[in-house]
């Protein structure tokens, strides 16, 4: 490494590999993509670039091979990706949609990949290579080593710290193994960072119009579209949505398959089939710039294949895949409560975003023109740049970064219930807490689901923690003021505490979900919220009545076990009449006829408490003199 | 017997980065300290400091408006070193060209002669 030196005071020389103060201004920002990474910093005129590998290429590609050799270092991008054809089970691409994964989420990926994906550690996905055994957070780190190596040497020495970016929609687990990984790497995370925010921070817009931005990121293989809302310099996500398996690499196979039609090759081999992708990728990045691209491939034949697309063709064959990314866009516009027309700016992230076509789209589903003057390739990681640069106090105009969660955050509570405690689109660092008490009399603990979503039910939620508040004094039901703290830091983790406020006991739990979730699947859940809806209050409705009734009843056969001496038997007789009415209908569907039961009961059992009371006050006074209540 | 030196050279534009600094400091009239210490994986490192006095038995040299200085010991392994200065897109500073150097380790910081 080309080792520049700065001139000290006398005395002053710094021991080799000693941290001086200049190291910690050493800082990068990673965009950790699923395709493609990139690492930039800020450059000595204190602008965002990204960095280049020694043969000038910016982009790393995500690709680690792993030989089956003991002791060989894996290799890690274009070099990797060569291995891909010849080696595609030791060849690990796209590891960022395993991250922080368990196999049980990943039916999809697995049916899709050539790798041997098994269950690992506490159920995590990892990846069989050979006699090996490799995690995406190993492969990941893989990734982040090479960036930073490339890093050290540009800046010439080693790096402080760096800020990583994630999809928003990350999970707990998703981010805590991006963190890993930034670890395993050698690397200080400062920060996780959302995608969309760093791009949003690459184009100034902190300095910019206050309002609501959209961040459309169409990459080569994920859809994300953000709202970020800018109030007084400070960004919060408002809303996010998207698809994780659509992007530019689906447009390529749309033309790869046409010439694999027109050429007639039912079973074309995977040289053609690669020939023919590679083919599809030039002309669909010709055609951003020409309005028709010819296209020669050789046939195993002999024979030549050869055709001209142009533009339109082009975009009639994608337009399908394009207007696919619409919905997304107008749920997220609507979960972040606004209309198409009230956006101050359009972001677009990702190479995809190259194609016209797409950007047409783009300007019609948002009514305005989309920023597109820094490369859509680098935004993301330029971004993080910067904001890596306000963290390590490079700058005194640093600006807040808020995100948001994706799903909302609860607690179990009788009755199956779900009690939300930090609602979805929560910007963080967030800490939320709620007061809860116990159901039965002498209660000394109780259980803290944590779970995730947007039901109503818990069964319909994702569980994410359980513990236990024990030793909790014994007091009457109700009597015990439990407060539950959710509290979840600004790179999206949640810890879960519990404390008993008359006693001052606590427990709490730091929860790094075993398993996450896939964009896909939060969109199940989102979409399953609002379908079942109406489906959903009735349960919680139905939930909440048989809760009292079952309370109602059991006091009431309390009552009678105690004082049940005090009715005559035909009372005796209308009572439990009545507790057997309760009981049935807590067997049926309806919580208005229990709630209406309910009623019944108490009517019916009105005279009964008022004779215990009287007889608890003759009880209590028994042995007393008047003279002492006077 | 006196060994013969072709002593240490500096470009112009190094020169003017070091008058720059020293005036900086606020005191244009010192000199310039280099030398090699014996710590590192690799055998020695360089020092680079600035110098308000001249200690006995320096080598002193001045070129371009500005005047180095170094302890004889460590010209035996600096000898005919050129002092650049070079501007990267993210780093700048001081560069020694020694051609006395046969080995560097893979940190850059220290070298073998």
């Amino acid at each position: 490494m080309d080792v520049l030196l700065d001139i000290v005071e006398p005395g002053q020389t710094p021991k080799p590999h000693e941290v001086r103060l200049e190291d910690q201004k050493r800082v990068v920002g990673i965009d950790l993509g699923t395709t493609y990474s990139l690492v930039a910093a800020v450059d000595l005129e204190g602008k965002p670039a990204c960095i280049a590998d020694e043969a000038g290429l910016l982009s790393l590609p995500s690709v680690v091979y792993y030989s089956d050799e003991p002791g060989r270092e894996p290799v890690v991008g274009i070099k990797a990706h060569e291995q891909a054809i010849n080696h595609p089970e030791q060849t690990i691409a796209s590891a960022k949609r395993l991250m922080g994964r368990g196999l049980e989420d990943l039916s999809e990926e697995n049916s899709r990949t050539s790798l041997a994906l098994e269950a690992g550690e506490g159920g995590m996905v990892q990846i069989a290579v050979g006699s090996q055994h490799i995690s995406p957070v190993g492969v990941a780190a893989e990734i982040l080593k090479n960036l930073k190596s490339r890093a050290e040497e540009a800046m010439g020495g080693e790096l402080h710290g760096a800020v990583i970016t994630v999809p928003a929609y990350f999970d707990d687990a998703q981010r805590q193994a991006t963190k890993d990984a930034g670890r395993l790497a050698g690397l200080e995370v400062l920060r996780l960072v959302n995608e969309p925010t760093a791009a949003a921070l690459a184009y100034g817009l902190d300095q910019g119009k206050e309002g609501m931005y959209a961040i459309y990121d169409l990459g080569g293989g994920t859809f994300d579209i953000s709202i970020l809302k800018l109030s007084k310099g400070v960004f919060q996500v408002m809303s996010t949505g998207g698809n994780s398996s659509l992007g530019g690499d689906d447009f390529d196979n749309k033309l790869s398959d046409l010439f694999l039609e027109e050429m007639g090759d039912e079973k074309p081999s995977a040289a053609l089939l690669q020939i023919c992708k590679q083919e599809a990728r030039r002309v669909k990045e010709q055609l951003t710039q020409s309005q028709e691209v010819t296209v020669k491939i050789e046939k195993p034949d002999g024979g030549i294949y050869n055709r001209i697309v142009g533009r339109s063709e082009f975009n009639e064959l994608i337009k399908k895949l394009i207007r696919a990314t619409g919905l997304p866009c107008r749920r997220a516009m609507k979960d972040a409560g606004l209309n198409s027309g009230k956006l101050e700016g359009v972001v677009l992230v990702g190479g995809s975003t190259r194609v016209p076509a797409v950007r047409e789209f783009v300007a019609e589903i948002f009514k305005q023109e989309p920023l597109v003057d820094v490369d859509p390739d680098q935004v993301v990681a330029l971004g993080a740049a910067h904001q890596a640069d306000l963290l390590s106090g490079n700058r005194r105009d640093g600006l807040l970064l808020l995100d948001v969660t994706p799903l909302s955050l609860g607690i179990e509570t009788m009755g199956e219930l779900v009690e939300k405690i930090v609602p979805r689109n929560s910007p963080i660092p967030t800490a939320r807490a709620q007061e809860f008490t116990t159901f039965k009399d002498g209660q000394t603990a109780m259980a803290i689901h944590v779970v995730q979503g947007e039901r109503e039910l818990v069964s319909e939620c994702r569980s994410l923690a359980r513990f236990e508040l024990r030793g909790i004094p014994p007091m009457t039901a109700g009597a015990a003021r439990i407060r539950v703290t959710f509290q979840v830091d600004a790179d999206g983790l949640l810890t879960v505490s519990a404390n008993e406020e008359t006693t001052g006991i606590a427990q709490s739990v730091m929860v790094k979900p075993a398993y996450g979730l896939s964009d896909g699947e939060i969109e199940t859940m989102l979409r399953d919220a609002i379908t079942h809806g109406a489906e959903d209050m009735l349960a919680r409705a139905f939930n909440e009545a048989k809760v009292d009734a079952d309370r109602v009843l059991a006091a009431a056969g309390a009552a009678l076990k105690h004082d049940g001496d005090l009715l005559s038997e035909k009372e005796l007789k209308k009572v439990k009449a009545a507790m057997l009415k309760l009981w049935e209908t807590t067997q049926g569907k309806d919580h208005e006829a229990i709630n209406l039961a309910i009623k019944d009961l108490d009517r019916d059992t009105t005279f009964f408490a008022q004779r215990r009371m009287d007889r608890g006050v003759q009880a209590s006074m028994t042995g007393h003199n008047v003279d002492d209540f006077s | 017997m006196a060994t013969e030196f072709a002593g240490i050279t500096v470009t112009e534009l190094a020169a003017e980065k070091v008058l720059g600094m020293l005036e900086k400091r606020g005191t244009p009239k010192a000199a310039i300290r280099l030398g090699v210490t014996t710590a590192g994986c690799s055998g020695f490192s360089y020092k680079l400091e600035y110098a308000d006095e001249v200690q006995e038995g320096d080598h002193e040299y001045e070129q371009h408006g500005i005047r180095l200085v170094i302890d004889e010991k460590s010209l035996l392994t600096m000898d005919g070193t050129q002092m650049d200065f070079e501007t990267k897109q993210f780093k700048s500073g001081f560069k020694f060209t020694n051609p006395k150097v046969k080995e560097e380790c893979g940190c850059g910081e220290s070298f073998k002669v």
